[in-house]
């Protein structure tokens, strides 16, 4: 039975890692702005789509 | 070019262009693009410069606000050290780092174009937005760009930040600050409830006597640990605030709260500690804990309704000064009496003084809701809070901005009739504030009487689980809450709309009146936007310009309407060096142009017969030059939109009269709009209106004045509720209670009836939440109720509550939308 101890102990020390964690999220900023980085990681992508659309008009030109 | 053959909308702001006179060349294909301004085009020259015209892709149709014009200088105040240093978050060697607030951005391009500002200025190494909060986050090289440069440059695309006396205050960052420690203290909280749970859950089952002692101890002294950062971090925000209040004399509900605390907190400690029990360390966690998401709750919902309208916003914050014939720019809470300082045009003045220089024309419309200008003569006073329209005037400061004469307006009891009708039944928030205090003392007597009743019965550890549960199920937040968050939540609805109550306490009494007095002349008649048309014999170019250099001297508003046509049609109009202007009350302006003697105004005054042909509906201003008269501006006296449907939603209800200074022509007319009830009074001075006010709230009546804010401030200070109708929301007028933006004028009957709702929302909260402290008592008295148990239904008591008042309030406003 003496094990428990261990795992108790254990168990507690993981747990409080992910207190950390938590602590280490609020303090990142994570909590604070939940909208605008579901848009920002939405620009790069568009931003690339209109190179390639240009390069692809541009090679369509060179074609014709 | 043609002219108006199709609207245009300009490439950056959307808005339809003049003409196509501002134009650039087009990239990307041949047609050209239109501006509706120079500053729209700069911004699209800053953009293309750069390579960042995937703004207007990202665009998509979202219209811009249009490039607000400012000075050189209108920065200038940046570069005082004390101004920067409360601004900015961080600053070193290699960089600053500073948040700003920009509510003008409103869409994805705006986040997109505001965080690749590095790419049009090179020295900015990151910029974040916070979208929600409409905040930019700036890290920048400050050796190569300065602050000013900085903000110049957000101004410059569109994106001026809002720098006011509050962001100097440094409130938002303690806030910030604040709310993240909170999120600590939320965690740690929820963390150790947990834990503890599980380390008790041997005692949950009777387990822990099947094992030996030494379990039960390990697991007892584990949570002794755990419980240690919940009553010391998480918790410390009850104890600071129950011992502020304590000091102060007074009994805050965070007291009782504390006490629970630490009666249960001191009860595990000792059973713990002596091996006679697991104590209630659970319990103690998880009201913690609870307590706290509570909290959170309440503090999301007020960030929500909070009330954003705040007179300093309106100040400028620098100001600049003539020093030693140097004319310096410093922050306005530096000015001193006696200081003299340059206010140009358009710029709002910071303190009163004395007018020495210029020629001043001050709109005091943020002060007394007039929306025409004021002039005033060299040697006179001016006052804080006007907005200087002409030239550049020198100003020598007579008080310092705090004492200045526009906070102690809005500062002055005589404005906020909450100390007035204080003694009245009807006050609710007052009833609310008159309980909390004695709510205290009356639940720490109901939860000692309970204790020492168990702890004779039963045993001294049940006693003390009483005691805390009784403490902690009476808290009084929900009746605390109902009135604000519901009449909140109502005002904040209204001022959606465009009907801006001063506060809660406003909407009380507007749905406490039975009479209703209209001003004529700008209430229920149309002041602008009225048609005007000049009929005669047709001016020339020359002759505009002279009408247009007399009547931008005068402040009437039958000038300053032929002035507006006149603008309207030609902008930058030029006018001529005035040599003699006189302007004669009641009858007309007249004065030498150009070696030309001009009279405008009525008919008597210009020397003519009056015309009987015209209708009562019109007024008349006739032009004269040198003695002979060319024709005249005709003003149709068109009634305010809606007002039938105004007059017969609120007759059923209400008495009704109205109330003009102007000659009774309109009697038969307005006597059939308004019924044969209505009382009609004409030629009424200033003070004859506020005597009528007096006279009808002698006889009991609880009156609304409707006015324009312009020659009837006595009046609407005097009734229960004074309510301004303004063309321009941003009048401020501290007379008023309410301020109606004029295209809202319709609804007028819909806001009286929603304030009425409101009232009876919050009476239903009140009785819901002293329901509930009855019944939650009721049961913790009897030894019902454990304290975790108080804990989880004590803030769910204040969400029912608020979500009852606020709910409704959201629900009774659907038909004020229709509008």
């Amino acid at each position: 039975m003496s094990a428990i101890y261990l795992l108790i102990i254990i168990s507690i020390i993981t747990a409080f890692g992910f207190l950390m964690t938590f602590l280490w999220a609020v303090k990142s900023g994570q909590f604070e702005d939940s909208y605008t980085p579901s848009v920002r990681i939405l620009f790069e992508e568009e931003i690339e789509m209109e190179v390639e659309n240009e390069n692809t008009e541009e090679s369509k030109n060179a074609t014709v | 070019m043609p002219k108006g053959a199709a609207k245009i909308p300009c490439h950056h702001c959307g808005l339809t262009c003049k003409d196509k006179s501002i134009s650039a060349n087009n990239p990307t294909s041949e047609k050209a693009l239109y501006f509706c301004c120079e500053g729209c085009k700069s911004v699209y020259e800053i953009l293309e410069g750069n390579g960042l015209c995937n703004y207007y892709q990202l665009k998509e149709g979202e219209e811009h606000s249009s490039i607000s014009n400012f000075s050189d200088e209108s920065f200038d105040f940046l570069d005082l050290p004390e101004v920067r240093q409360k601004l900015i978050d961080f600053s070193d060697n290699h960089q600053t780092k500073i948040t700003f607030a920009i509510p003008n951005m409103h869409c994805t391009a705006c986040i997109w174009l505001l965080e690749n500002l590095h790419k049009i200025e090179p020295a900015v190494l990151q910029s974040k937005v916070n979208f929600m909060k409409k905040e930019l986050y700036v890290q920048f090289r400050e050796s190569d760009f300065s602050l000013k440069e900085l903000v110049r440059l957000l101004a410059k695309i569109g994106y001026e930040p809002v720098i006011n006396l509050k962001s100097l205050n440094e409130k938002q960052a303690e806030e910030i600050q604040l709310s993240k420690s909170f999120y600590y203290k939320l965690g740690i909280a929820g963390f150790c409830f947990g834990n503890i749970m599980l380390l008790s859950f041997p005692e949950y089952l009777g387990l822990s006597k099947a094992f030996d002692g030494d379990f039960h101890r390990f697991f007892g002294y584990l949570n002794l640990g755990l419980i240690v950062p919940v009553v010391a971090y998480s918790a410390s925000d009850y104890f600071r605030s129950a011992w502020n209040g304590i000091r102060q004399g007074n009994l805050p509900i965070d007291v009782p709260i504390s006490l629970g605390i630490l009666s249960l907190l001191l009860q595990s400690v000792f059973e713990i500690v002596t091996q006679t029990g697991a104590g209630y360390l659970d319990s103690l966690a998880g009201l913690v804990f609870f307590l706290l998401i509570g909290r959170w709750f309440q503090q999301k919902t007020y960030g929500r309704i909070s009330f954003e309208r705040d007179y300093q916003s309106y100040f400028p914050i620098a100001a600049i000064r003539r020093e030693n014939g140097i004319e310096k720019s410093i922050p306005i809470n530096q000015l001193q009496e006696n200081d003299i300082i340059i206010v140009r045009s358009q710029s709002l003045i910071p303190a009163d003084g004395m007018l020495l220089k210029g020629e001043a024309k001050i709109d005091y419309s943020f002060v007394t809701g007039e929306a025409e200008a004021v002039k005033v003569e060299a040697g006179e006073a001016i006052f804080a809070g006007g907005r200087q329209l002409g030239q550049a005037i020198e100003l020598k400061l007579t008080k310092k901005v705090s004492q200045s004469y526009l906070t102690q307006l809005w500062n002055n009891e005589a404005f906020d009739k909450t100390s007035a009708t204080a003694k009245e039944e009807q006050s609710l928030s007052l009833l609310a504030d008159k309980i909390v205090p004695y709510f205290t003392p009356t639940i720490l007597l109901i939860a000692s009487i309970a204790g020492i009743y168990w702890w004779a019965v039963a045993d001294f550890a049940y006693a003390i689980q009483i005691f805390a549960a009784v403490l902690i199920i009476a808290c009084p937040c929900a009746l605390a809450l109902a009135t604000p968050f519901t009449l909140g939540n109502a005002l904040r609805i209204l001022g959606r709309i465009g009907f801006y109550a001063r506060n809660t306490a406003t909407i009380e009494r507007l749905a406490g009146i039975d009479h209703i007095v209209f001003d004529k002349t700008g209430t229920i008649t149309q002041s602008q936007n009225t048609a005007i048309q000049y009929v005669g014999e047709p001016l020339t170019a020359k002759e505009e310009q002279i009408v247009y250099t007399l009547t931008r001297q005068s402040s009437h508003p039958i000038s300053r309407q032929i002035c507006d046509s006149l603008q309207q049609q030609q902008e930058n109009l030029p006018f001529f060096e005035l040599e003699y202007f006189e302007e004669k009350t009641g009858q007309g302006i007249e004065g030498k142009v150009e070696g030309q003697t001009l009279k405008i105004g009525n008919a008597a005054f210009v020397g003519e017969a009056v015309y009987d042909l015209f209708s009562p509906n019109e007024t008349h201003t006739f032009v004269n030059f040198n003695g002979e008269t060319k024709g005249y501006f005709s003003f149709s006296n068109a009634y305010r939109e809606g007002l039938k449907e105004v007059i017969e939603g609120l007759q059923k209800e209400y008495q009704i009269s109205v109330i003009s200074g102007d000659k009774d022509t309109e009697r038969a007319n307005l006597q059939q709009l308004f019924g044969k009830d209505a009382e009609l009074l004409f030629e009424q001075s200033p003070q004859n209106k506020l005597d009528y006010i007096q006279a009808l709230q002698q006889k009991g009546k609880r009156v609304v004045m409707i006015g324009d804010g312009l020659n009837d401030a006595g009046a609407l200070q005097q009734a229960d509720v004074g309510i301004a109708v303004s063309e321009n929301v941003n009048n401020f007028s501290p007379a008023c209670d309410v301020i109606v933006e004029a295209k809202r004028f319709g609804q007028l009957v819909d806001f009286v009836t929603y304030s009425k709702e409101a009232v009876k929302v919050v009476k239903g909260a009140f009785v819901l939440s002293f329901l509930y402290n009855f019944v939650g008592i009721g049961f913790a008295v009897q030894g019902l109720l454990s304290p975790i148990v108080a804990a989880i239904l004590m803030p769910l008591s204040s969400i029912t509550v608020v979500v009852f008042g606020v709910g409704l309030s959201y629900y009774n406003a659907k038909f004020l939308n229709r509008g």
